[in-house]
């Protein structure tokens, strides 16, 4: 068992320590994990969601699940991918959950990209543009920095795939951010 | 990291990430914890209350089993004991220990 932590050392404490203390049923360790992760999660969550509510509701939800499941955490290292597989798993559900509603926003952009591209200059509704799971791949390449292999973990999509979804998606984006005229092409 | 990565795109996505407020993140956040935690709370003790239904249930009948079964057990061991004290029973138990004593060879002279 480790021993909790006097005030106010929690937030000076190394990560393995405040994990394993979280992973020992410490709650402000936990809390302390959410204060320093959250920014990552929810930027992550933003770029897949391009919705800041639904990405912070997202993310809330893989925070208490990942309270609720710490002590199945293999090694205190392994905290962060965890954490984000959680995230990517709590996303992939939503957007399973909603792909109808999905597959018509992707029909309708189809049918008139051109109004929907010279809206705005935004990375955002450029990855918006690719298929659910290109964009994945896309977001955790190049947002979380993860290799291929990585991304095959987490997305539980197989290696091929991934670096075909790599290569086409980057393709992609960069045809959509030059169609915007803006970041890209300076 | 894989090679094959543009590094314009590395950039913009570096770029578009924010530093985001955490104060309500975190009220809410906790707020989420407090209700997941009572849940957790309230699912033990329904827990606890249907095991304890379930053995007042059961525990009757495997008492009214376990009884008949002791029994029946009394009932044979009272008529064993009977027989083994009888002149039959106590000739076939020393005809039984004279038996064991040949086999085991304790009865042979040194």
């Amino acid at each position: 068992m480790t021993p909790a932590l006097p005030g106010g050392a929690l937030a000076a404490a190394n990560e393995t320590t405040v994990v394993l203390l979280a992973m020992n049923g410490d709650d402000e360790a936990y809390g302390e994990l959410v204060r320093r992760r959250q920014g990552a999660i929810r930027n992550l969550l933003r770029r897949l969601t391009r919705e800041g509510s639904l990405a912070d509701d997202l993310a809330q939800q893989t925070f208490v699940h990942g309270w609720q499941s710490i002590r199945a955490l293999k090694s205190p290292g392994a905290f962060g991918g965890w954490l984000r597989k959680l995230a990517v798993n709590f996303w992939l559900q939503h957007a399973r959950s909603s792909r109808q509603e999905v597959a018509l926003n992707e029909d309708a952009r189809a049918e008139n990209p051109v109004s929907s591209v010279s809206r705005q200059l935004d990375l955002d509704a450029a990855l918006a543009q690719l298929p659910s799971d290109v964009r994945l791949c896309i977001v955790l390449a190049y947002n979380e920095g993860m290799s291929h292999g990585e991304i095959s973990h987490t997305a539980s999509i197989p290696l091929g795939t991934v670096k075909s979804h790599i290569t086409r998606g980057s393709a992609r984006l960069r045809e959509l951010l030059q169609a915007y005229g803006g970041a890209y092409v300076q | 990291m894989s090679n094959e990565i543009d590094e314009r795109l590395l950039t913009l996505f570096a770029g578009a990430r924010e530093t985001l407020p955490d104060a309500e993140f975190m009220q809410a956040f906790l707020a989420r914890m407090e209700r997941a935690r009572r849940r957790q709370r309230l699912r033990r003790i329904a827990v606890v209350v249907l095991l304890g239904v379930l053995a007042a249930w059961i525990t009757p009948s495997i008492l009214a089993t376990t009884a008949a079964v002791a029994h029946v057990v009394g009932e044979q061991s009272r008529s064993y004991g009977a027989l083994v004290i009888s002149p039959a029973g106590w000739a076939v138990s020393m005809l039984i220990g004279f038996l064991v004593l040949l086999r085991t060879g304790a009865l042979r002279r040194r």
